[in-house]
């Protein structure tokens, strides 16, 4: 009885983290790696193209179909920081919920990305970027799970 | 109640959480010296950070807890860090350029939060001091669970607070006369 027990509560604790979060749209391409566990710190998913193409579907109730897509260089810093860096792509108005980058990026190379989602609120339309936070490190019923609460999207280039 | 391995595994899995994030130093603290190298300039201002209602204002950072800012200069791809400390002023010294503080990383414990904010400032040659404002970053919706830190998107501003600044120049750096304004402005439309 007492194992069993203890055997509820630990699984309760492990199956605390591990787990991630989406705001206003969650990215369909690239599609995050299939994780068999949450113990390390996030990983961006690596495109197959220097010219990606980038698709989401989104999350909130929506007035239309029109979707503003920016993107930004990043690094990761000191292991865990991922600063936000220069904007290097902006279009405004996209119909569909995919978009091939007309521009060349830099192999071996992270980028944030988001999509601008018209998203409805109490208050009428409420524009809302997609970002995300990321779950991981099983531990004890939640104390010790790592959040790493992102701007936005990311993903990597390949090297060239 | 419990045996022995039994234990250690829930000793392992209660502390399992602490500790995981491998850390450094900031890559370059804008503060290291307080002797202004040639050509450089005293940037100064604050970051007030609103976090449901009341002011944070007591900063100490430490490899479990901060509050950094990024900052690129020009079209380099270096990042500068700076960790709040005290009350959220801050005195940079910079070589003259185009600067973008681009975003700020609040860690705390086991909870990493970075948000974008973009807003640019310029160093002229010779300026000095140079004045670039408050940017108040206010948050008001939901908290982590289990965590102190907020978990939605703040609203920034930039304020212009040049004479509480100006005074805390002359104390904080005993320096007189006046400084040459300059605020920092967003590079986007939110």
């Amino acid at each position: 009885m007492r194992q069993d027990w203890l055997v509820a509560f630990l699984c309760l604790g492990l199956c605390s983290c591990g787990y991630m979060n989406y705001y206003a749209a969650s990215p369909l391409h690239p599609m995050e790696p299939s994780r068999w566990a949450y113990t390390d710190s996030y990983d961006p998913p690596v495109v197959d193209s220097l010219s990606p193409t980038l698709s989401w579907e989104t999350i909130c109730q929506t007035r239309g179909e029109r979707y503003d897509l920016a993107i930004y260089k990043t690094q990761r810093v000191d292991d865990a920081d991922w600063p936000v860096g220069k904007r290097i792509y902006f279009r405004e108005g996209i119909p569909t919920r995919e978009h091939k980058l007309d521009i060349t990026l830099r192999p071996n190379q992270a980028y944030y990305w988001s999509i601008r989602v018209p998203c409805l609120a109490v208050t009428g339309v409420s524009p809302t970027w997609s970002r995300f936070v990321y779950y991981s490190n099983w531990s004890f019923i939640g104390s010790g799970c790592l959040i790493e609460d992102f701007p936005f999207f990311l993903f990597a280039t390949p090297p060239q | 109640m419990y045996t022995k391995p039994g234990l250690v595994l829930l000793s392992f899995l209660v502390f399992a959480g602490c500790g995981l994030i491998p850390l450094r130093p900031s890559l370059i603290d804008a503060t290291a010296t307080k002797v202004i190298s040639q050509g450089e300039s005293i940037v100064f201002g604050r970051v007030h950070v609103v976090d449901r209602g009341k002011f944070v204002d007591h900063w100490y950072p430490h490899v479990t807890a901060y509050f950094r800012l990024y900052l690129l200069r020009d079209s380099s791809t270096q990042f500068l860090a700076y960790n709040l400390s005290g009350d959220g002023s801050f005195y940079w010294h910079l070589p003259p350029g185009h600067y973008t503080l681009t975003s700020f990383v609040w860690h705390d414990s086991l909870t990493h939060l970075t948000r974008p904010v973009l807003a640019v400032f310029e160093i002229a040659e010779g300026d000095s001091p140079i004045y670039i404002g408050t940017l108040t970053v206010t948050f008001t919706e939901s908290r982590h669970f289990s965590h102190r830190l907020p978990a939605g998107q703040p609203s920034l501003e930039i304020k212009d607070d040049y004479g509480e600044a100006i005074q805390r120049l002359r104390v904080d750096r005993s320096t007189q006369g006046l400084a040459t304004k300059n605020l920092m402005h967003f590079e986007y439309a939110p």
